[in-house]
């Protein structure tokens, strides 16, 4: 998540009504008496409900603070375990105090079913300062619950406030009773509020004379599951809520991408001494840039992307280039600095461009959250090509998945006479096209001589996100992690096959996501030949390896949602043995697509020839779409299938 | 000759910033052309001294180099120092040296960030980590690491591995103490490391010191036993010592071991409270109950009842929280449970024992290793004649007479008052005890076997698959049975299934089900053709011997049982069936034994897989591998069934 967004803290600096407030979280408390909640729910086949969930969010100007703007944040949840999983799922509360101030209140106590409560003991509150870097927290385990009990918490942290884009959701792979939300602010302050999903809408309240209040009525929601191939998190009933007007200072739009674009630019483009540029000018010189505007850019992504560590808690003083490039490390913002600098020495034209990741949320166009900007990328438009700077093992031309097939907020520089300034457009960040994600397998194969297995020359061939996490990296990895990697790709059976020898090509530096990556090797493939009587069982099918199936699925819930467009394109040749014949190649005929008028979109295509002894088969399988909504989603199934019924083609050679 | 003398030299200029940095990583790449670096050296410097008044200190002063030999060296810029709290670490020093024409220029590391980081599985502990970043490193560099950690009780002193996760030059353990201070030693896999070990004396103190050449490096394997079982090391006691003619003993022997540990236990649970007391009552008050009910009964209510949460802070690591206060948070550690057991017992006027263990994870046993290294683990032990019951909690589904699969083979010290203790063994649990028996009643219906199944699982199986079962909706359950039952293909369909005794832990959980796998059957003109061998146990397990380091662990024994009968469809006969075939390690400890029958209008098939053993010794691995070849060859024989001439 990007820090400096909360830059506007001291903007929003206000009166103090200077009498003592009363504030949400004092007027709210769990029931004194509680008592065993019921529900239709309430059976062993519903194992975890959540029987309340509600967040209250109240910003006030604290006179202690100099009348800073500040945050209480309440949570209080009750859950019924009836399982001891959901047990060990809600034993446990983790209260981060990254941004907090102090933790005004916590309890917790469990209600068993004989409707006794177990109160918990506030000195059992654990607390650590820096909790595996992800900063501090305070913590601690509900004592007395057993199947049946309710677990209940409520705790409040005053805080500093975050208002510029709230993501919060509501619906989870357990049933709700009752979730609910209310947000307090000064009067001065109007917040926008976004339902995603079918959530309850907020809305304001004005009974309330001093303060601005905002409410989503108590609403039971469904659980969801997860399912394969499916948006699944983005799919969850989920609220947003961000500051949109300060009408004491009559600056509406507080929260918007043009602001976020300004100020982003300014944080990223910090004016660079003359030590920075000398660094710059000494470090072009060494890398040689010259010729084409992509490679320059291919050779300073490389340099960087090789020789500098990102650590997210390095502090400011790596923000200077000299310092980056001795120390060899820094952190983000250093990271763009570095870049930017050097694209700017080179006059390569560029916007800086932020997204989200769109399993979690598509970007709104509408709905102007910060919460929607959360990655850095770069969009160069003489190449129309986009870099992921922060993404180790990606190179110029593609970004991780998750960040494509969405809008973002691209930043472009602009100059107001002497100033420049960061100009914001909403843009489309497009998936990469099928045929440049393949995923391609040539297999030459005959059978051993002693007839106990099938002997084959594998090669796999792999090109742009097919090969992203593999090419990249391959270097970096010991040499028995290679190997092992190379008995995933290329045997037909991990565990039965053996491989006999094994190479990598195109893992170079000047390979990774410009040439495709290629594993080769010799196999013993045990798993591929039956013998039966005379005669021998070829299951050409799992050569191809095992394939993913969704035979039998339940009522579909959420649409088709593919990571990245891709194709396979996989050729195999068998010898056939001399004296045998194979009975029953026609089976080897497979053609399953779906169209959109009239061009395939999607296909599994097997064709064979035979050409003397030479049995060839040509498989095709492509996805160009990376979603499917609800209504053809058994198309996807029915070509995802086609593959996994490949798998059980099984070839008869019977002996002559 | 070129290599032999600079091999000489580097030994010794390693240690020297002088070293030509290109000479360096020129020497070093060829002789390890595959590795992203070499540990140059490697050494703990110990002194074991007294204070001003008196008190044993212990300072063990850390010194590693490294030197990085590949465009990977940003790999190794963060760098961590761990301490619990029975050690403080100062004294830091962290830098880098990068190569500067023929010499290194040193960059120091200024900022060192302390962070918590739990253990596995723990809730909160006081491990913590000191987390830096060499600064500017490059091919060439090298880096060094110095520190000194203050061990602040000296029944945790100490523990010293040579090798580490790159190979290492030169490994070091260099330990001073004085002479009224008796020290010793155990030595674990060094031969074959060249180890060689010089004592000397010095004033008031004597020297021992450890040195190590070369040694290859530790390796992340699956299935290997941990590497307290291959790598060298050396375990260090201080037995005891003498401060002003008064002799003090620390840990020499299991009895000062156990000394210690019965301060950490001695006082607890001596007036438990009136819930425990009246939940004892109601579970026991069924009449007529043995004894051996009763602990059952205590046994599996903590089981149900108490959850598993881990806090480990200084001393609370050691010492077991009162019974009466796991029962009312209902949560407790491995500690909790045993001493909520204990004290339940207690209640009921049953006698059983608190006891330590260590996990499969540790290979020492108590008289070799008499230090808190021994074990990690509590647990309660009930004693009913000869017979030992080892009472684990933690293990939400295990039955009495189980032990947890984790500490099979190993010994547990059982406490039986002041001074006084047992070593009592847990035996593995035995092969026909594991596993299960698989039936299928098949036909074949248009290429598709159409399948009633019976599944009988036993011991850990058992007990882990029904406390899955347990766990999980009406939904998952079903998600869950349709993975663990599928045979044949992918297209496995499950269409019904029962469960019987789920729940029951001392019951095999049995598991009747149909279903349907479709394309299982290839015909052609008038033959069938379809593989017997719906599943193919082991099928995946051959060891890598030419890469692997580690022997190979298995969980627990194992006995597999298939029992298949397969009908013809009518007007068939099988016209070929393969041949009965059998493997039996030289030993015994594993085999198989795979026959196939005509019967009526059937073909039945019968199977038999034993392991029984848990390691398999890398000297057993190419037996262990003609077992597998063999098996794979079974598994690859098909059926041929031909229609019959009219």
């Amino acid at each position: 998540m990007i820090k400096h967004l909360g830059f506007c803290l001291f903007m929003l600096l206000g009166m103090s009504s200077g009498f003592a407030q009363a504030f949400a979280h004092t007027e709210y408390d769990w029931a004194e008496k509680p008592a065993i909640t019921k529900t239709d729910r309430d059976s062993s086949e519903a194992l975890e409900v959540v029987l309340k969930e509600k967040m209250i969010v109240e910003f006030y100007y604290d006179p202690g603070f100099n009348n800073a703007l500040l945050e209480y944040f309440t949570w209080h949840k009750k859950i019924k375990v009836n399982s001891s999983n959901a047990i060990q799922r809600n034993n446990k509360v983790y209260i981060s105090m990254n941004r907090a101030i102090e933790l005004i209140d916590a309890k917790a106590r469990v209600i068993k079913p004989n409707g006794e409560v177990t109160e918990f003991n506030k000195e059992n509150i654990k607390e650590v300062s820096d909790l595996e870097a992800q900063g501090a927290y305070k913590f601690f385990a509900i004592e007395g619950a057993e199947l049946g009990s309710e677990i209940e918490f409520l705790y409040t942290t005053k805080r500093i406030p975050s208002y510029s884009g709230r993501r919060i959701s509501f619906q989870k792979d357990v049933p709700v009773e009752a979730a609910g939300f209310e947000l307090y602010a000064p009067k001065n302050l109007r917040f926008g509020f976004k339902s995603y999903n079918g959530l309850t809408e907020v809305l304001p309240d004005t009974t309330d004379k001093k303060r601005m209040v905002y409410k989503m009525a108590d609403t039971r929601i469904e659980a969801m599951d997860e399912e394969k191939y499916a948006p699944y998190q983005r799919s969850l009933m989920r609220l947003e809520f961000k500051l949109d007007e300060n009408v004491s200072t009559s600056s509406n739009a507080v929260t918007s991408y043009a602001k976020a674009a300004q100020s982003i630019y300014q944080n990223l483009h910090p004016k660079l001494s003359k030590s920075d540029l000398k660094r710059v000018k000494k470090l072009s010189k060494e890398l040689k840039l010259n010729g084409s505007e992509e490679e320059k850019v291919r050779k300073i992504e490389s340099y960087i992307k090789r020789n500098i560590a990102v650590y997210e808690s390095l502090g400011e003083d790596y923000l200077e280039i000299p310092r980056i490039l001795d120390d060899k490390i820094t952190n983000q913002n250093g990271l763009m600095t570095l870049f930017m600098a050097m694209f700017k020495e080179h006059n390569i034209k560029y916007k800086v461009v932020l997204t989200c990741d769109r399993n979690e949320a598509l970007f709104d166009k509408d709905f102007e959250s910060y919460a929607n900007l959360q990655e850095y990328f770069f969009y160069f438009p003489d190449m129309d090509k986009f870099l992921a700077p922060g993404e180790e093992l990606f190179r110029l031309g593609f970004v991780p998945a998750e960040y494509s097939n969405n809008y973002g907020l691209f930043i472009e520089e602009v100059s107001i006479g002497d100033l420049q300034t960061g100009l914001g457009s909403v843009e489309y960040i497009p998936a990469s096209e099928y045929l440049e994600n393949q995923d391609n397998l040539t297999l030459k194969m005959k059978m051993s001589d002693d007839k106990t297995s099938i002997e084959m020359d594998v090669t796999r061939e792999m090109t742009g996100l097919s090969a992203s996490f593999l090419q990249g990296a391959f270097k970096l990895i010991p040499e028995e992690s290679q190997r092992e990697v190379g008995e995933s790709l290329l045997k037909a059976s991990e565990g039965e096959d053996e491989m006999l020898s094994f190479s990598a090509e195109n893992i170079d530096e000047e390979d990774i996501m410009v040439n495709p990556m290629i594993l080769s090797g010799k196999v013993k493939a045990n798993s591929l030949l039956e013998k039966a009587g005379p005669n021998y069982i070829f299951k050409i099918g799992l050569s191809i390896g095992s394939q993913v199936e969704m035979y039998q699925e339940k009522k579909r819930v959420l649409p088709i949602e593919n990571s990245y467009n891709h194709m396979y394109d996989r050729r195999l040749e068998f010898e056939i043995p001399e004296g045998y014949t194979i009975k029953n190649p026609k089976d080897l005929n497979m053609d399953i697509f779906y169209e959109v008028d009239g061009e395939r979109r999607m296909t599994f295509t097997s064709t064979y020839t035979l050409e003397g002894n030479l049995l060839k088969v040509k498989v095709i399988e492509y996805y160009r779409d990376i979603s499917y909504p609800l209504e053809t989603h058994a198309n996807f199934i029915k070509v995802i299938n086609a593959a996994a019924d490949f798998n059980k083609i099984v070839l008869v050679l019977e002996k002559e | 000759m070129r290599k032999f003398s600079l091999s000489l030299i580097f030994v010794g200029l390693a240690q020297f910033l002088g070293a030509q940095s290109a000479d360096l990583l020129e020497y070093f790449s060829a002789k390890y052309p595959k590795e992203n670096g070499v540990i140059l050296k490697k050494a703990e410097d110990v002194q074991i001294a007294f204070n001003k008044s008196g008190e044993l200190g212990i300072e063990s002063r850390i010194n590693e180099e490294r030197l990085l030999l590949n465009d990977n060296a940003r790999f190794y810029v963060e760098d961590n120092i761990h301490f619990s709290h029975f050690t403080q670490v100062d004294n830091i020093h962290a830098a880098s040296y990068i190569p500067n024409g023929k010499k290194y220029k040193e960059r120091k590391v200024e900022e060192f960030q302390t962070v918590e980081e739990f253990s596995d599985h723990v809730f909160f502990d006081d491990s913590k980590l000191i987390k830096f970043y060499y600064p500017g490193l490059v091919k060439g560099a090298r880096t060094k690491m110095q520190c000194t950690k203050h061990i602040t009780d000296p029944r945790f002193f100490g523990i010293f591995y040579f090798s580490s996760f790159l190979p290492v030059e030169e490994s070091e353990m260099k330990l001073s103490f004085p002479k009224n201070v008796k020290v010793t030693f155990k030595e674990f896999h060094t031969n074959g490391i060249g180890l060689t070990l010089t004592k000397e004396e010095k004033g008031k103190n004597r020297i021992y010191t450890w040195k190590a050449e070369n040694l290859d490096k530790m390796r992340s394997e699956n299935s290997a036993p941990s590497i307290s079982y291959a790598e060298p090391h050396i375990i260090l006691f201080i037995e005891e010592y003498e401060v002003d003619g008064v002799k003090k003993d620390v840990l020499g022997t299991l009895d000062d071991l156990y000394a210690w540990y019965y301060e950490n236990v001695k006082g607890l649970n001596s007036s438990p409270s009136n819930e425990l007391k009246s939940i004892v009552d109601s579970l026991l008050s069924k009449k007529d109950m043995t004894e051996l009910e009763k602990v059952e009964q205590v046994y599996y209510w903590v089981q149900d009842n108490i959850r598993y949460i881990a806090i480990e802070e200084g001393m609370q690591g050691y010492v077991p929280k009162d019974a009466s206060l796991v029962c009312e948070e209902r949560y407790g550690d491995c500690k909790g449970m045993s001493s909520i057991i204990n004290t339940m017992l207690g209640i009921a006027g049953i006698e059983s024992y608190i006891s330590w263990v260590g996990t499969n994870d540790i290979p020492y046993s108590y008289h070799e290793v008499p230090s808190p290294y021994v074990d990690n683990h509590m647990i309660a032990t009930y004693k009913s004649g000869n017979e030992y019951y080892f009472l684990d909690a933690t293990s939400e589904f295990l039955p009495m007479g189980t032990p947890s699969s984790f500490i099979q083979g190993k010994e547990v010290l059982l406490s039986k008052g002041p001074g006084e203790y047992e070593v009592a063994e847990v035996a593995d649990v035995a092969v026909d005890r594991n596993g299960g028996v698989d039936s299928i009643f098949a036909r074949i219906e248009e290429g598709k076997l159409v399948a009633r199944g019976v599944s009988q699982l036993r011991g850990y199986n058992n007990f882990e698959i029904q406390q899955r079962l347990m766990n999980r909706s009406k939904e998952e359950r079903e998600d869950y049975l349709r993975s663990l039952l599928s045979f044949g293909n992918n297209s496995f369909n499950l269409t019904s299934f029962e469960l019987g005794n789920l729940g029951e832990r001392e019951k095999e959980l049995r598991i009747t089900y149909a279903g349907e796998v479709a394309s299982y059957v290839t015909t052609y003109e008038d033959n069938m053709y379809f593989n017997p061998h719906m599943e193919r146990d082991l099928a995946g397990l051959k060891i890598d011997t030419a890469n692997r380091k580690y022997d190979f662990e298995r969980r627990y024994r194992l006995q597999l049982g298939n029992h298949y009968e397969i009908e013809l469809p009518e007007s068939y006969q099988a016209s070929y069936l393969p041949e009965a075939s059998s493997f039996k390690s030289k030993d015994g400890s594993f085999g198989f034994d795979i026959s196939y029958t005509r019967f009526e209008n059937k073909i039945v098939l019968d199977s038999e897989i034993r392991v029984d053993l848990r390691i398999i010794k890398k000297h057993e691995f190419d037996e262990w591998n003609s077992m597998i070849s063999k098996l794979n060859q079974v598994y690859n024989e098909s059926i041929v069934l031909s229609k019959e001439p009219r």
